[in-house]
């Protein structure tokens, strides 16, 4: 999925890029209001997030332009502006959501992965609604996990790497193959932050992260899911 | 008028019984004369009386000094070319006087200003500044005005002098007394003292009728000045007559015998108590005639009888002398059965100036008739009067009757529209004219 | 707020200007009615001098005619001018003399003559005095001298019949004097003189000829800008002096009326209306009037200042409103970089203990400056009257959970374990930023007072109309003393500066505010142990909502 943020301050564009791609999106970075609206006509993103006070044209504006065209793409206010009048007329112009500066990183990933949900819902629904990993059902549209009645959180690139593991089963699958199914085939991010990741998903998804059983490891090599691991 | 004129004068009459001392050096000459010497016998009928005073010629050696008072509107409606005109000519005046004369100036609007004080003309360039320094405000307060002017003259008031106030106005009196009558009667206490008011109108906005009095009755001349232009030329004119003064307080009483009756005086006022009449006149001046015309009722006499119709006594102060000098002149006349005699010795110059003063009568009850509106009564009266005075031109071989004769046509002609106001003052003037023998 | 100021301003101004005036007004009044009759007092004066002059132009005049009238005991003649020839010569020569006649002792006319022949004027003279001498007209006789007079207090001139003889018998107690009566257009004027011979000889006056004698000697007077206004008795203007234009229907300030036989005539005084003002103004408010305007400028000028000062007052503290709020706002950005960057180098930080705990402090703190910027703003915009809530549905566990989560590592740092009980799960209504607002102040209240219980609980319940949230703590409590004023801004319990516990003092005062404009409402529990136990209520959702 691919997602428009537009940011005038550096430190925070680069700090959303970077907890989006976390998440496993495609960000399109942009600076202004103006460079906004082009990027959405040029890349046409399944979700948009909108700093207000912005040079050029503010957030408002550039809701107001790209809701001329799309009735549907999500958009997401972000803004140190507390004012409930901002809140209200955000809403009103067609935001799906409004974050408050300073926000944290999984309250902001949260607040994504909810209008993404609903994204998906509304989307032809392409891949299989559900699959299961030993004890654990993911469910890809709802970018959760359940296992029995506890629900796990899942982010878009957890679910792709889950996917990945499931649709190879037994494999030893090397860097290589995971970064292509979660970060994409043009990027290449260090060992260390697959391994970061790994890490992370075993937290959410294994019953005992220090003995994984879904995701195991292949020393040398990389990771495997074996499904009769039992 | 010389001893041999007045000589003449008896011997064309033929009539003069009992002549005065007539002598040669007396200030005026004195000439009584009827208009029809001859009467038919057997009838009361009336003739006409003609007292008339000369002065004698002046002397180019002296003048009389003169004690004049100028009283000059200024008030609002003076604004303008009018109020200038008039500076000018009472600047005129100055110039012409001299250091023994004495003259005071006395401005009047809604209030008085004596400007200058009865003064001796000694700083004439001083008094020619506030003269000059008038400048028109106000109402018109005309009465108060005159009261000044004679009050001025009565501080230096000298028999020695021609007393004079000179009026001019261009407006109704409209502060203070304002009538013709009040007015006239301050013009006769005036004249009583021998302190004489010319009025001088100026422009078609002043009442003729009021100034016209004040002149009648003081024995002063009359003026009507249509535009400040001609003021100059008045003033000249009437400066001319003051100074050619030669004699004043003139009193002319006519005694009548039993048997003659005083009807009526013609052309000026008097007054006429039983058999005697008392004429008043303030002055004579140098080589002008001035003469009174007395109608009167003759008893019916028998054919080749002569009796004395009038004894004139006249008295009058000399100048510069101011001595008094006495004349006295008889009229008498005579009876015949034929009328054509009668014709014949018929005075002509008595007689125009008889049908002359009736004319002038009959005129100002023409404008009499008008002022209460009735036009063409006043009309007809005219032209009758101008056809009066045409035969009577003719009887009489008197061009100047025709002279009034036109003009009483054109004031028929006259009596209505916008001319009327202007037609109105040319005709008082010209009966006071005539009435007084005024020489401009 | 400033309209009420400004109110009461204009009334500090106002009342005591107004009573200063009408005070000032009314003491002008006095002064200029005191100035006023000074005035009318020195203008009678002026028509009295006026009076007397013309007095003694009519005494002068009356020697005239006396003398006229008087025989000539020395002259040639010597006879006195009784023939009717000296008569008539009298009238020709006196202008003021309109005609003359002579009684004998018994009143009868001897001039002019009853019989024999009279001149015209001579005769209207018989016709217009036919009734005096039949005793038939009313005269007016001089009233007994009383010289200077008010107008106000003189008598009406007393009239009475007189013929002949009676001025006979006049004669005998007077030498000479005065008789007028009205014919036909106005006032006519005989003056007599006792004869020696026991009749008298009079004359009539010429009325007009009077006045002009009178006023030709009286031309100007130094009536400087005003004017003095001879009337008649029907009211007209006989003469002026002095230049001022009097408009129709002024009246006069003071008037005079002229002494026997000219009393039909009166002297008006209008005053210019300049110099009017000038006279009054011997004292003239001027003073008065500068002294009363500094005060009342000096009001003004003392009600403008305040004014002017107040707004300024009242502009500074919106600007610093506006100023804090502005910072607030600026401070905002970098710290969410912090927290943001803060939580990034956490992640980054895997199982690294150490690092990550000192991590979790720079998250929290941050956390707790966001708090702190939050209450600031919402204090400023309460105080602006611009503070609004957007009251959605709203699950109240969620809040609770997200601001236990928020404040997880900052109460296990101060040993404090919660104690939650969640019982709303159902939405209710408010505004979830404002809950979490509240929600936040109240922990971070124990947090911060209650730490020595070691335990926060909250509790959570709700039924249809309402949504409750009980927390509290097993601290000190807030003492009795201070219960009625915690909710009060910048009320603190303790200002001791021993004690360490610091904040700002609007915490709970804003978390009333925001619970009450969410339509709920924000308590102190009491009888609940030990501790401090607060409820928040907020309404149930709408049905619509439901």
């Amino acid at each position: 999925m691919k997602v428009l943020v537009a940011e005038d301050d550096p430190h925070m564009r680069r700090g959303i890029e970077e907890i989006l791609e976390g998440e496993g999106y495609q960000v399109v970075a942009v600076a202004d209001g103006e460079a906004a609206v082009e990027a959405y006509r040029s890349h046409a993103p399944d979700f948009v997030c909108l700093d207000i006070m912005m040079p050029k044209l503010n957030g408002y504006d550039v809701c107001r332009v790209i809701r001329r065209s799309s009735a549907t793409v999500p958009i997401m206010f972000l803004s140190a502006k507390s004012e409930e009048v901002d809140k209200v007329l955000g809403l009103e112009l067609g935001a799906d959501d409004y974050v408050m500066k300073p926000f944290g990183v999984k309250e902001f990933a949260a607040r994504v992965r909810a209008i993404c949900r609903r994204a998906l819902r509304t989307a032809p629904a392409h891949e299989v609604s559900q699959f299961i990993l030993h004890d654990l059902t993911v469910l890809p549209a709802e970018l959760r996990a359940r296992r029995g009645d506890q629900l796990v959180e899942l982010s878009l690139r957890e679910v792709r790497l889950l996917r990945c593991f499931f649709e190879h089963p037994g494999q030893a699958l090397d860097r290589d193959r995971l970064f292509a199914a979660g970060w994409g085939h043009k990027a290449y991010p260090n060992s260390r932050t697959l391994d970061q990741h790994i890490s992370k998903l075993r937290k959410k998804v294994e019953l005992d992260p220090t003995s994984p059983r879904i995701i195991q490891t292949v020393h040398g090599l990389g990771y495997r899911y074996e499904p009769t691991g039992l | 008028m010389t001893k041999k004129h007045l000589l003449l004068t008896l011997a064309l009459t033929g009539l003069l019984l009992d002549a005065g001392p007539a002598r040669a050096d007396s200030a005026a000459s004195l000439s009584v004369s009827t208009g029809k010497p001859l009467l038919l016998s057997n009838r009361a009928q009336r003739t006409f009386l003609k007292v008339g005073l000369v002065g004698r010629s002046p002397e180019a050696s002296s003048r009389v000094p003169v004690n004049l008072a100028l009283v000059l509107d200024r008030s609002s409606s003076m604004a303008g070319d009018k109020i200038a005109k008039a500076k000018e000519a009472a600047l005129m005046v100055l110039d012409r006087l001299g250091k023994d004369d004495i003259v005071s100036v006395v401005t009047y609007d809604s209030q008085v200003e004596v400007l200058v004080p009865a003064t001796r003309l000694r700083d004439k360039e001083q008094l020619a500044a506030r003269i000059r320094a008038i400048t028109p405000r106000g109402s018109t307060a005309l009465f108060a005005g005159v009261s000044a002017g004679i009050e001025e003259v009565r501080k230096f008031l000298d028999n020695q002098r021609v007393n004079r106030v000179i009026l001019l106005s261009d407006g109704q009196a409209n502060v203070g007394p304002s009538s013709p009558n009040e007015l006239g009667t301050l013009g006769a206490a005036a004249g009583k003292e021998g302190i004489s008011i010319t009025t001088i109108g100026l422009g078609l906005g002043y009442n003729e009728d009021l100034m016209a009095q004040i002149a009648r009755r003081s024995d002063g001349n009359h003026a009507f000045v249509e535009s400040a232009e001609e003021l100059a030329q008045i003033f000249k004119l009437e400066l001319g007559d003051v100074l050619s003064v030669v004699a004043q307080e003139v009193s002319v009483r006519i005694a009548l015998p039993a048997g003659f009756r005083p009807v009526q005086l013609l052309n000026r006022p008097g007054e006429i108590t039983g058999q005697d009449v008392f004429i008043a006149l303030n002055q004579l001046y140098a080589g002008q005639e001035k003469y009174a015309l007395l109608e009167v009722e003759a008893p019916a006499g028998r054919a080749g009888e002569a009796l004395t119709l009038a004894d004139v006594h006249v008295s009058y102060s000399a100048l510069p002398s101011g001595k008094t000098e006495r004349l006295h002149e008889a009229a008498a006349v005579r009876f015949t059965d034929s009328a054509a005699e009668v014709a014949r010795a018929e005075d002509r110059e008595v007689m125009v100036a008889a049908v002359e003063a009736l004319a002038v009568k009959a005129n100002r009850e023409a404008v009499a008739l008008r002022d209460q509106g009735k036009v063409e009564a006043a009309k007809q009266k005219l032209q009758d009067n101008a056809a009066y005075l045409r035969s009577s031109a003719e009887r009489y071989r008197a061009p100047r009757l025709n002279t009034y004769s036109t003009q009483n046509m054109q004031d028929a002609q006259n009596l209505e529209g916008e001319g009327w106001n202007k037609r109105r003052k040319s005709m008082r003037k010209t009966q006071y004219e005539l009435d007084t023998q005024q020489s401009y | 707020m400033q309209r009420r100021l400004l109110l009461v301003l204009a009334l500090l101004v106002t009342v005591p200007t107004l009573t200063v005036v009408t005070l000032g007004w009314r003491m002008l009044e006095n002064q200029r009615r005191v100035a006023r009759m000074e005035l009318e007092t020195l203008l009678d004066e002026r028509l009295a001098d006026l009076e007397q002059t013309i007095a003694a132009e009519l005494t002068r005049l009356e020697q005239d005619l006396a003398t006229e009238l008087e025989p000539e005991r020395d002259g040639l003649l010597g006879t006195p001018p009784t023939s009717a020839e000296a008569l008539r010569q009298l009238r020709r020569e006196s202008g003021l003399v309109g005609m003359a006649f002579v009684l004998d002792p018994q009143g009868n006319l001897t001039y002019p003559p009853a019989a024999g022949p009279r001149s015209e004027d001579e005769d209207a003279f018989m016709v217009r005095t036919r009734d005096i001498w039949a005793g038939r007209a009313v005269l007016y006789e001089p009233p007994t001298p009383e010289p200077n007079v008010e107008l106000k207090k003189r008598v009406s001139r007393s009239s009475a019949r007189i013929a002949g003889d009676d001025m006979v018998s006049l004669a005998v107690r007077r030498p000479q004097g005065w008789i007028a009566w009205y014919w036909q257009d106005g006032l006519h004027l005989l003056f007599w003189r006792r004869l020696e011979s026991g009749g008298v000889i009079g004359v009539e006056v010429e009325r007009v000829v009077l006045l002009a004698r009178i006023l030709g000697r009286l031309p100007s007077l130094p009536v400087g800008e005003d004017r003095i206004v001879l009337v008649d008795s029907r009211g007209d203007a006989v003469h002026q002096w002095g230049p001022y234009e009097v408009p129709a229907g002024e009246a006069a300030v003071t008037e005079r009326r002229l002494p026997y036989p000219l009393d039909g005539y009166r002297l008006a005084y209008h005053l210019a209306p300049a110099r009017g003002a000038a006279l009054l103004g011997a004292s003239t408010p001027l003073g008065t009037l500068a002294g009363l305007g500094a005060l009342v400028l000096a009001l003004l000028g003392l009600g403008v200042y305040a004014y002017r000062e107040s707004s300024r007052q009242v502009r500074e503290a919106a600007q610093r409103v506006t100023f804090v709020t502005q910072v607030s706002h600026e401070l905002k950005t970098p710290l969410a970089n912090i927290r943001l960057y803060a939580e990034l180098l956490d992640a980054d930080l895997e199982d690294e203990g150490g690092p990550r705990e000192r991590v979790g402090v720079i998250v929290s703190e941050s956390q707790r400056l966001a708090r702190l910027i939050d209450n600031v703003l919402v204090y400023a915009k309460v105080r602006r009257g611009t503070h609004r809530v957007t009251p959605v549905p709203m699950r109240m566990d969620d809040a609770v959970g997200r601001v236990l989560t928020q404040f997880g590592p900052a109460l296990a740092a101060k040993g404090i374990e919660p104690e939650v009980t969640l019982g709303a799960p159902a939405p209710c209504r408010a505004d979830p930023d404002a809950v979490e607002q509240i929600l936040a102040n109240l922990v971070n209240n124990v947090e911060k007072y209650g730490a020595s219980g070691g335990v926060l609980i909250v509790r959570t319940e709700q039924d249809a109309a309402v949504t409750r949230v009980v927390v509290g703590d097993r601290g000190p409590g807030v003492p009795a003393a201070a219960r009625a004023r915690i909710f009060e801004p910048f009320y603190r319990v303790s200002h001791k500066l021993s004690d360490a516990v610091t904040g700002t003092g609007i915490g709970l005062a804003i978390a009333r505010t925001l619970a009450e404009e969410c339509g709920g409402r924000l308590a102190l529990l009491e009888d609940r142990g030990p501790g401090a136990w607060f409820a928040l209520e907020v309404p149930g959702v709408r049905e619509e909502e439901a």
